[in-house]
């Protein structure tokens, strides 16, 4: 095993927040070696300039691990959830809708306001938070308009907002006639040529990625100021164990070369895991040892627990007039809070955010239509007809929502996969019933000819993945502190989507990207990195 | 890896022509499937030869598509003979509509039928293009854009309170 120079800090993963993290850290001269088991992707890789750009969605450049099952994924297995994650730099920014919400206020005291399952007060708060979700606007380029009434002040963004079009305007018309709340969405995809990227044509293939760099993708953003400070990025560089020395203070990892099958060891005076909310657990476990038999930083038992993706129902209306609900980026072009807080007169705690998207292109749109004579007519009245929108909402962190080892399952290394264990509480699945009536109104109030609505989504889809190594302030009832630092490994900072108490009803991506930047801060103010 | 490299008999492309044309027949502008480049720069290039461990979507590799296309050969009636096909093997007619569903769309003809019969600004391939030009700019001034009365309202962290509820008891984890 060959063992490349030690240096101050090992970031594993390369994602939202690994990427924030390096840049920051090596702003103030540390050293930083990140490694990362996926490939740095290719502007030529995406398949937008080609017309079987739908079918690519389908195979490489699927959401879901278990479908594309590329060399760096690691397998996953679950009967209610359709994890969704990319390993690559960048992590899941390489290709996602960048949909740009911030928690609110309440959102860090959700013990305080109720305290349902495993609900708890944040260590932190939003005030904590808000100069870092600015800065990681900044540099990250986000588009939409300061004003929200429906949210605390935030300074005015970097580009205008994503184009409404004509479905829209529609979406907005009903939102007027029922006197709720809505405003033009933070989308992370600039508007307008920003910080040397090119502004967004408006392509609408966003879930490919975005070869341009007018998606906020890490890649385009942190990554070049980072690598311009000198962090040594490795790519195809699986980590299978973080290790410990005698006083259980963690000195590095060993990871895979996934290129040539060789194992390294990374020496480093501090480790920094951003594997995401599935990969973290993951690595902890794997890191088990004598001295933490179950697993890495695991002394209070939830290491996995409380996995949290938020509930949905999708929803479709559709028109009897064309609306080109395929043009546009595919972030959410409007956002409605009107029913995000908690009102117990109708039964349940928490709420939910009503997402506007756009509509399906060609493929997506005919293959759930009958085939045969009956095709070109079904076609016609949804394709160009229809508009996505969901209703999300808050899951509650429950103790048995949980991620694990699954030792039937292998990735290319012969590294166990993950199994997840997740059931929608009573609460949430009564959420989004209020939701889809509120949806339905929605769709009358907008014109909608119909509304078609899945309920509550099962499988649901887990697009964000949050909650398995929770902060806290109390070692007995968190794995980290308000710092990020792990409380059994005091040179061992966790800091990804696990890290949240609480998910919000909102796309957690800009909160990920802040609390790293604050994550980054902590380190430097304790001086662990050149400890 | 995958191997793309195989071909059809001419019985199979007539057979799978018939297939096609039935799943999707033509209307309007519409072209016929098997009038397309669906089967040979599409199908042929996007189905492996030999099983790439059923992992390539939509999870049909050149010998299933054969027994496919034998169990349709030689049918009286293609739309019947598909009907009980799907109602027999519904796994593997799902692969087969898919394919002929992601082809048959992503064909320049049927492109350029979208755009004559349903959507004159779609043009497939999402760049180099994009939709900037088919999709105005947000404009502040447009009441349905910016809402001139906006509503809304949140709370501020120091005033988050405990909300009661008799039922809120019954679902607390054991301290």
């Amino acid at each position: 095993m060959s063992s490349p120079l030690p240096t101050d800090v090992l970031i594993i993963g390369s994602g939202a927040a690994g990427a924030a993290i390096a840049y920051r850290l090596s702003e103030q001269g540390v050293r930083v070696v990140c490694l990362e088991q996926g490939p740095w992707v290719l502007p030529a890789e995406h398949p937008h300039y080609s017309n079987e750009w739908e079918f690519e969605l389908q195979r490489r450049w699927h959401r879901t691990p278990n479908v594309r099952q590329e060399p760096a994924d690691y397998p996953i297995s679950s009967t209610r959830v359709n994890p969704m994650l990319y390993n690559a730099v960048g992590g899941s920014t390489v290709h996602y809708n960048a949909h740009w919400p911030r928690l609110k206020p309440v959102d860090f005291r959700k013990g305080t306001e109720h305290g349902l399952e495993g609900s708890a007060d944040w260590p932190i708060s939003y005030e904590d938070l808000a100069p870092y979700y600015e800065e990681n606007d900044a540099i990250m380029g986000v588009s939409g308009v300061a004003g929200d009434p429906g949210n605390p002040s935030r300074t005015p963004r970097q580009t205008p907002p994503l184009p409404f079009g004509v479905h829209g305007r529609k979406i907005a018309e009903g939102f007027e006639r029922l006197g709720w709340h809505w405003w033009p969405a933070d989308n992370g995809i600039i508007t307008e040529d920003y910080d040397g990227r090119v502004a967004c044509v408006q392509c609408g293939s966003c879930r490919n990625g975005c070869p341009r760099g007018s998606l906020a993708t890490v890649t385009w953003t942190y990554w070049p100021r980072a690598l311009r400070n000198g962090v040594e990025l490795r790519t195809h560089s699986r980590v299978e164990q973080i290790t410990v020395d005698e006083r259980g203070r963690a000195n590095g990892a060993v990871y895979i070369n996934l290129r040539t099958g060789e194992r390294q060891r990374q020496r480093a005076s501090l480790v920094v895991l951003c594997a995401n909310g599935l990969g973290t657990p993951r690595l902890l476990f794997l890191s088990a040892t004598a001295q933490f038999p179950d697993g890495l930083a695991n002394g209070s038992g939830l290491v996995g627990r409380y996995l949290m993706h938020h509930a949905y129902a999708e929803n479709t209306m559709i028109f009897a007039e064309p609306i080109d609900g395929f043009a546009g980026a595919y972030g959410a072009p409007i956002l409605s809070q009107e029913f995000y807080d908690t009102d117990v007169t109708r039964g349940f705690v928490n709420g939910f955010t009503f997402q506007i998207g756009r509509g399906m292109t060609a493929s997506p749109a005919a293959l759930g239509l009958p085939w045969g004579k009956d095709h070109r007519e079904a076609f016609a009245k949804l394709f160009n007809h229809e508009i996505w929108f969901s209703v999300q909402t808050e899951d509650l962190p429950i103790y048995d929502n949980r991620v694990a080892l699954d030792a039937n399952l292998h990735d290319s290394s012969g590294l166990p996969g993950v199994s997840i264990t997740w059931d929608v509480h009573p609460n949430d699945r009564k959420i989004i019933e209020f939701g889809v009536e509120r949806a339905r109104e929605l769709a009358d109030a907008a014109g909608a000819l119909t509304l078609e609505t899945g309920g509550v989504a099962d499988p649901s889809p887990a697009w964000h993945l949050l909650g398995t190594c929770r902060m806290g302030d109390d070692p007995a009832t968190s794995v980290t502190d308000a710092d990020h630092r792990a409380w059994e490994v005091p040179n061992l900072y966790i800091c990804d989507g696990s890290s949240f108490v609480t998910g919000g009803s909102v796309n957690p991506t800009s909160t990920i990207g802040a609390l790293a930047l604050r994550c980054a801060d902590r380190i430097l103010a304790r001086s662990d990195a050149n400890a | 890896m995958a191997n793309f490299s195989w071909s059809l008999s001419d019985d199979e492309r007539r057979t799978l022509e018939q297939a096609l044309d039935a799943l999707l027949p033509p209307s309007g502008s519409f072209p016929l499937p098997s009038a397309t480049g669906l089967i040979d720069q599409f199908i042929l290039k996007r189905v492996p030869d030999e099983d790439a461990q059923g992992r390539l979507y939509p999870r049909i590799d050149a010998p299933a598509l054969s027994r496919l296309l034998a169990e349709l050969d030689d049918a009286g009636d293609m739309t019947d003979a598909l009907s009980q096909f799907q109602r027999q093997q519904p796994k593997a007619f799902k692969a087969l509509w898919r394919l002929a569903v992601y082809g048959y769309y992503s064909q320049p003809e049927t492109i350029a039928a979208i755009q004559r019969d349903l959507a004159p600004a779609y043009h497939g391939a999402p760049l180099p293009l994009g939709y900037a030009d088919a999709i105005a700019p947000w404009d502040a001034y447009d009441p349905l854009q910016l809402p001139r009365n906006p509503r809304g309202t949140y709370i501020p962290t120091d005033q988050v309170k405990r909300v009661e509820a008799p039922w809120l008891n019954q679902g607390k984890e054991e301290a």
